[in-house]
């Protein structure tokens, strides 16, 4: 997460917008609530939060829509206090110049001298978001990284003194989860793998140790998202457990693991 | 899921943050996860193991331990939660989060 402070609040409308990304649990929608909530115990603050964090799961269209809508309101409420995804925040950044570079200096997209904040993906291998990300980075006065593994990434990735990034971890919502129940009398040992089927998520790793392991009084459940890129993948992780005492679920099938997804994935559309 | 399991693994040779893990140890279940997550993460309850990550001896080793614990009746999941609930607040975040902010006074 990127935090930048350009000004003190005020006491003026702030309008915060939060387009989420694909982690909203950890580093979009539930921080922006949060930090917001922070603020508002100090200073007074209209809010709006509109997350596009369903996009993630019907893809692109949606995902567009979410973000034309958040736009526009934004525009319509001049706001001075603007949250957004880095993607979006470095397109404003970067169409400004062009446009300046162009003559079209009277038209301001993105204003420098507001609160903003900016949530961005940790895990950013691609080099096109590696290129957005940039252009945020340069430009924050503070930043505040959700782990030491993101606080890791942004010194050895973009060159940042370590001690220029803080570790804040966020919290935990338990509010919509069952109450853990009573003990198992059974003596076989369920194990869940809550992941997706890609390799940087391991499922490979845990199907190799359950063919190593020497106890099989065991039952594995993998419920995960299939991933488009790597169908090969799971085609292999199927065809390595044929034997072995594995189930794997695709999260899209399976209420529960979507009702994990909607927890995380909290829209709030009203002002709090 | 949750409810229905002992343990949770989370074998990802990547994580930026890992919560699953809470979620997890929220359900009173025994996680076990690789050393690839976060330590703030890994550090956070008595009940997590965590192990090399991509070492397959390593991880069915562990496994192999919790079967034999379940197996002679050991408590391995647990009817209440697992994690330190204030430490995990939300609240702990908004007050750290405004002191920094406040704090640094940027100009």
């Amino acid at each position: 997460m990127l935090l930048e402070k350009h000004d003190q609040c005020n006491n003026r409308k702030i309008l915060f917008i939060a387009t989420g990304n694909s982690e909203p649990m950890t580093g979009g929608i539930y921080y922006i609530k949060n930090i917001l909530s922070a603020f508002q115990k100090k200073l007074s603050i209209e809010l709006l939060l509109w997350p596009n964090s369903f996009g993630q799961f019907e893809r692109w269209i949606p995902f567009i829509f979410a973000n034309l809508k958040i736009i526009t309101t934004a525009l319509k409420a001049k706001s001075p206090f603007i949250v957004y995804d880095s993607r979006f925040y470095a397109v404003f950044v970067y169409l400004s110049w062009l446009l300046k570079l162009l003559g079209f200096a009277s038209i301001t997209i993105y204003q420098g001298s507001h609160l903003r904040l900016a949530v961005h993906e940790s895990c950013l291998k691609k080099f096109l978001r590696r290129i957005l990300l940039s252009s945020t980075l340069r430009q924050s006065k503070l930043i505040i990284a959700n782990s030491s593994i993101t606080h890791s990434e942004l010194v050895s990735d973009f060159g940042l003194a370590e001690d220029s990034i803080s570790v804040i971890p966020p919290g935990f919502q338990s509010d919509n989860w069952t109450q853990p129940s009573g003990l198992f009398n059974s003596t076989v040992l369920k194990i869940f793998v809550p992941s997706r089927y890609q390799w940087v998520k391991g499922v490979d790793v845990i199907v190799n140790a359950i063919h190593a392991m020497k106890c099989r009084n065991i039952i594995v459940r993998i419920v995960g998202a299939k991933q488009d890129n790597e169908l090969d993948y799971y085609a292999d992780l199927k065809r390595s457990a044929k034997d072995l005492p594995i189930e794997f679920f695709d999260y899209k099938n399976h209420e529960e693991m979507k009702n994990v997804y909607r927890f995380r994935y909290h829209c709030y559309s009203k002002p709090i | 899921m949750y409810i229905d399991s002992d343990i949770i693994v989370i074998p990802s040779r990547f994580e930026s943050f890992g919560i699953s893990v809470l979620e997890g140890l929220w359900h009173g279940c025994t996680v076990v996860c690789s050393d690839a997550l976060p330590k703030e993460i890994r550090n956070s309850s008595c009940h997590i193991h965590s192990f090399e990550s991509e070492n397959i001896s390593d991880l069915a080793s562990i496994l192999d331990k919790m079967a034999i614990k379940k197996y002679n009746g050991d408590i391995i999941r647990f009817p209440y939660p697992l994690i330190d609930a204030e430490k995990w607040s939300w609240n702990r975040f908004q007050n750290e989060i405004y002191e920094f902010i406040i704090n640094r006074k940027i100009a």
